[in-house]
């Protein structure tokens, strides 16, 4: 087992690497340069050249990329064109309002997707189970940034209940950060928690069918105990695994979301960054994405192995 | 005979009704303290003044830095560091006295050396430095006395020093003496001082207690006084408008810039508000290629005789803008129609016949546009249903500004191109788009050359009037570009500010936050 | 082969028609295929032309959904909305099917090309689907048929993976391990024994992947990375009614109905194709 972790340890150096390459290529080859938008409008193509040069855009691709790479393998980002401070520092800064909204709607997905499938899985076939499943299908069929414009209008405009925008840590101020917090979380978690929801339903029903839970069903035990205790805790298990993907689906999905609502996260640092074609800080955002979409694939991964003993790992 | 009590009793009351209708500024006296925040639509790429050209490079700066004179509300020329300067007889040599006792925000006082090192870093960086490629030779003559001497006279010269485009602030030495671009230390001699930047979440000024304002409030525009009430502003970028909007409503923002035109309506009925109309902010263009297939003048007239410029306006802006021929607006001095009758023609069936005397035979026409500015993309799909409707086969090219701007300067990829020219101080700002050497869209014309280098060599103001007339009229008829209508903006502010006036940009000087 | 696989046809298209799921779903999408193929026909109005004075009209008998901000009508925009919709998520899932089975037959077959291949997915998988769309849709350059490229490379990756748990999976069973005995050659093997038996989770995926295209696309579209106007798109009407939510919500509300109707209709089509080709995979 040990020997497994390592090798996939090691396994995620090469993905990180072609994260690299794939994140320089990717922002060098869209058109316009981060010269052009510094000067403005009205630069003649000289200026723009000698902007370049001292930029050290004008060197090769690869000989940027290896100096970037350098760069980074010794753990500096470089530092951002625009904000005329290290990446690190300012992706650092935006981390946690993205992070504090990702956490946040997971935690919605799941404490109103796991409760919801349960319900329907335990009442199978009866309305709650069909009310619960329509909804379902549509919150998976919602695009966010639609459900996201809506409660904005009827919350934030309409009924004046709830902020449509802005941003406080929730360490700093908890209410108040919650109180923002709270439609964006909605917006962006709405599909997980239907996809949680019929997840942990069918999970359910298929532990609910298995021998021992018909026998000690059989055998009059207290159905509760038998439910609660042994069918949810080997039908979390896909459950769990999933938390892994949702997390890194709710990371990627809340760039649309912090757009809708103008929450400043990183979402909305990059897509700004790409319009600026700031390039080491799109570079260091793509990059610290993937490591952490990776590194908790990875640790999910092994908990799954974990947790599910007919998994072999050759 | 009995006097009536209520007619004597209703005048005083009446005047002070009228007197009250007439002067809404006239609140009580400004009070000091209260923090503004008030909310633009960019990040500012830069503080650095010399840097760009961008809208919230200025919006910001203007706040903390000054130069050595500034254009009033009237957009004339007047006093901000240099207290008066003279010409010499032969236009040649600008001798400017500087104020006594300014301090830099870092507790120095200005000399003249502060502005030569400004200068001359302004010469090395900024993007509009070619306006001073008549400056041969900047001397300091006295700490409060420095003299500059043209090559040849030119009138454009003052303007170019007061131009708030990329200003040419003034700095202290050590924050400006060889500095690359964007690497200015963020010191000036405002109203405002700089306290802190948090890229895209706000940048913080704060009170600059040793700040003597010059000249009167009454001046306005970037001139006069500027006195700061406020302790503390937080520029604050949203590039949302509904977001704008909202902050505006629910109190989070004392001001907000650019207001979509949709939400007005609602905004003017909540009393906490007051909605102010900026006009007008910018006009959008069209440019063309005048080395493709736009080198035929018939063609560029077919485009001109097609376009709706009041439909174009209702779409963009939905409907706040105003139609003018005029290169610089009606509010300014340079104001003119000339050629007016070549602008907004609506003629379809004029556009047709032009399009087959052209010899054009349904070749793609490819018309760049970009998604940053909404009222750009909006016009351009206009436009190409009015070009469709000609006959003209049109195809959007849609990008990002910086794209757009990439795609542009590759003169094989593009037929026309959407951009807009904010308010320009002086007709020569916008010389460099008609002469050969500077233009970006390819346009030659040496009828034009000769009357921009009349209006360099001209001092008197009647003059350059005439000969700019001459540029525009000749602008309208060898289509060198389009001007499509004149776009206003919408602001908001709390109804609890007292003395703001829209004018060209946010200025958050002279206001004041009532108890 | 043969008259088998008729009558395993015959059964699954009998066992589909029975699942109410499946026939729901099935039914949504005939609806919103019967719009875009009829589109020319049904729309009451041509859907580029602009009346400017009649801008921002609410819904009425002339507009069923009502006027946009440059006096188009609504209602003819959504139906040549699906065309588009339904072009570019056919699209995608087309080639993330044949890139899927491609990679996900080599990676699954042969140990020596998992490695770098899994690397490379997972190297794509890691990039925020969003920004990685939005980005190759700024490198590739405004065209429909760049969105469609944009959404393939996005969302191939998973299918690779799905292709290759299927593999995996009928590797080790040991018909096969008979069949290789008998010699026969590895594309024999992959095409003829491992693949038929991948395809009920990737016929599965496919659907799903459709209906991730019309979310992805619409969702490119809403932030300006999409297809180009004036080609109507439901993320482009979305996109453009967004400032004028509280005077004109209908210019956002329709579009967001087709795009949910869709979505809805292709997800019910998965879950009941999923029920009926393996209830074992019910998740």
């Amino acid at each position: 087992m040990t020997v497994y972790v390592i090798r996939r340890l090691l396994g995620i150096l090469p993905v990180l690497i072609l994260v690299a390459l794939g994140s320089f290529l990717l922002v060098h080859l869209v058109p316009g340069d981060p010269a052009m938008v510094m000067l403005g409008n009205d630069a003649t193509p000289q200026q723009i050249q000698a902007l370049k040069t001292q930029m050290g855009l004008d060197r090769s691709l690869p000989e940027q990329f290896a100096l970037w790479g350098r760069q980074v393998l010794r753990g500096n980002l470089g530092e951002s064109f625009f904000l005329g401070r290290p990446v690190t520092q300012s992706l650092m800064e935006r981390l946690p309002a993205t992070l504090q909204l990702a956490l946040l709607s997971l935690v919605f997905s799941l404490l109103i997707g796991i409760p919801a499938g349960i319900l329907a899985a335990v009442r199978q076939n009866t309305k709650w189970d069909q009310l619960i499943m329509i909804t379902a299908m549509g919150g998976i069929s919602i695009p966010s940034f639609w459900l996201g414009l809506f409660l904005i209008l009827v919350f934030s405009v309409q009924l004046g209940w709830l902020p449509s925008g802005g941003y406080a840590p929730l360490w700093d101020d908890f209410w108040g950060g919650l109180r923002i917090l709270v439609l964006p979380s909605i917006s962006l978690g709405f599909m997980q928690a239907a996809l949680i929801a019929r997840m942990t339903r069918s999970s359910m029903l298929e532990v609910l069918r298995q021998d021992y839970v018909r026998t000690a069903k059989a055998k009059g035990l207290d159905w509760w105990r038998v439910t609660l205790r042994h069918a949810l805790k080997n039908a979390m298990i896909p459950v769990i695994t999933t938390i892994g993907t949702a997390f890194g689906v709710l990371l990627g999905g809340a760039v649309i979301v912090e757009i809708v609502f103008t929450y400043p996260g990183l979402g909305r640092l990059v897509v700004l960054a790409v319009q600026r074609r700031d390039y080491p800080l799109v570079q260091g955002a793509l990059l610290l994405a993937s490591v952490i979409y990776v590194l908790v694939n990875l640790a999910v991964d092994l908990l799954y192995g974990v947790f599910d003993p007919r998994i072999k790992y050759e | 005979m009995r006097r009536k009590p209520g007619l004597f009793a209703m005048v005083p009351a009446a005047l002070a009704a009228i007197l009250l209708t007439i002067s809404p500024a006239v609140a009580g006296a400004p009070v000091q303290g209260g923090t503004l925040r008030a909310a633009l639509t960019a990040s500012a790429p830069t503080l650095d003044p010399h840097s760009g050209t961008h809208l919230a490079i200025r919006e910001i700066g203007l706040h903390v830095f000054e130069n050595l004179l500034a254009f009033d509300a009237k957009f004339q020329i007047v006093p901000q560091l240099a207290e008066r300067w003279e010409a010499s007889a032969d236009g040649k040599v600008y001798t400017f006295t500087l104020r006594n006792g300014v301090k830099f925000h870092n507790g120095r006082e200005m000399t003249a050396e502060d502005v030569r090192v400004s200068v001359e870093r302004f010469r090395a960086v900024a993007p509009r430095r070619n306006e001073l490629d008549g400056l041969a030779k900047l001397e300091v003559v006295s700490p409060s006395v420095v003299r500059m001497t043209l090559n040849k006279p030119d009138a454009s010269f003052l303007a170019a020093i007061a131009n708030p485009i990329c200003q040419l602030a003034i700095l202290p030495k050590e924050a400006v003496e060889g500095r690359p671009i964007n690497k200015a230390d963020i010191i000036g001699t405002g109203p405002y001082k700089f306290v802190e930047w948090i890229p895209d979440r706000w940048v913080r000024l704060a009170r600059f207690a040793d700040y003597k304002p010059e000249g009167k409030v009454e001046a306005g525009g970037f001139g006069g006084a500027r006195n700061a009430y406020a302790d503390e502003i937080r520029f604050v970028p949203v590039p949302e408008p509904g977001a704008r909007v909202a902050g505006l409503q629910t109190g989070e923002y004392e001001f907000a810039d650019f207001l979509p035109s949709a939400s007005i309506p609602q905004l003017t009925g909540d009393r906490s508000l007051r909605i102010v109309r900026l006009g007008p902010q910018n006009y959008p263009t069209v440019y063309f290629n005048h080395t493709g297939k736009f080198k035929s003048l018939k063609l560029r007239q077919a485009v001109q005789a097609a376009l709706n410029m009041d439909e174009i306006m209702q779409v963009a802006n939905d409907g706040d803008g105003r139609v003018d021929p005029g290169l610089y607006f009606k509010e300014q001095v340079w104001h003119t129609t000339a050629g007016g009758k070549l602008y907004n023609q609506k003629n379809p069936a004029k556009a047709k016949q032009l399009l087959k005397e052209a010899g054009y035979n349904g070749e793609p026409v490819v018309f760049v546009t970009n998604t940053s500015y909404d009222y750009m993309y909006k016009a351009a799909q206009v436009i190409q249903e009015q070009l469709k409707k000609v006959g003209m086969n049109v195809t959007l090219g849609v990008y990002d500004w910086p794209g757009s701007l990439a795609v542009r300067k590759d003169m094989t990829k593009w037929d026309l191109f959407t951009s807009s020219h904010s308010t320009r101080f002086d007709p020569s700002a916008n010389d460099f788009y008609f002469r050969e050497k500077t233009t970006f869209f390819g346009y030659k014309n040496p009828k034009m050359e000769v009357l921009l280098d009349k209006a360099s060599a001209a001092t008197k103001f009647e003059e350059r009037y005439k000969i700019y007339e001459e540029v525009q009229k000749l602008t309208y008829e060898d289509v060198a570009l389009l001007k499509l209508y004149d776009h206003y903006t919408w602001q908001g502010h709390s109804a609890k500010l007292q003395g703001y006036t829209p004018w060209v940009q946010v200025r958050l000087w002279n206001l004041w936050r009532e108890r | 082969m043969g008259r088998g696989a008729k009558a395993l046809g015959c059964e699954f298209l009998r066992r589909l028609w029975r699942n109410r799921l499946a026939v729901s779903g099935f039914g949504l999408l005939a609806v919103v295929l019967a719009a875009a193929l009829l589109a020319d026909v049904l729309s009451p109005h041509d859907p580029l032309t602009m009346i400017v004075k009649e801008r921002m009209l609410a819904p009425s008998a002339q507009h069923l959904m009502g006027t946009d901000n440059f006096g188009r009508d609504i209602f003819s925009r959504v139906l040549h909305g699906a065309r588009l919709s339904l072009g570019v998520g056919s699209g995608v899932m087309l080639s993330t099917v044949g890139v899927g089975v491609l990679f996900g037959l080599l990676s699954g077959y042969s140990p020596r090309l998992d490695g770098p291949i899994m690397r490379v997915m997972d190297a794509m998988m890691a990039f925020p689907a969003i920004l990685f769309g939005i980005a190759i849709m700024a490198v590739l350059g405004p065209k429909t048929f760049n969105v469609v490229i944009a959404l393939s490379v996005v969302y191939a990756p998973r299918t690779v993976r799905i292709v290759r748990a299927s593999v995996l999976a009928i590797r080790q069973l040991d018909y096969i391990e008979a069949v290789r005995a008998q010699a026969a050659g590895h594309l024999r093997i992959m095409f003829r024994h491992i693949l038929p038996n991948c395809l009920s989770p990737l016929v599965v995926q496919a659907t799903f992947n459709f209906a991730y295209a019309v979310l992805a696309e619409a969702s490119l579209s809403f932030v300006g990375a999409g297809a180009p106007p004036p080609t109507p798109s439901w993320g482009n009407i979305l996109s453009e009614g967004r400032i004028y939510m509280q005077t004109a919500s209908w210019i956002t509300i329709f579009p967001g109905l087709a795009i949910a109707i869709t979505v809805l209709g292709l997800n019910l089509a998965g879950d009941g194709l999923r029920d009926v080709l393996d209830p074992r995979m019910k998740t």
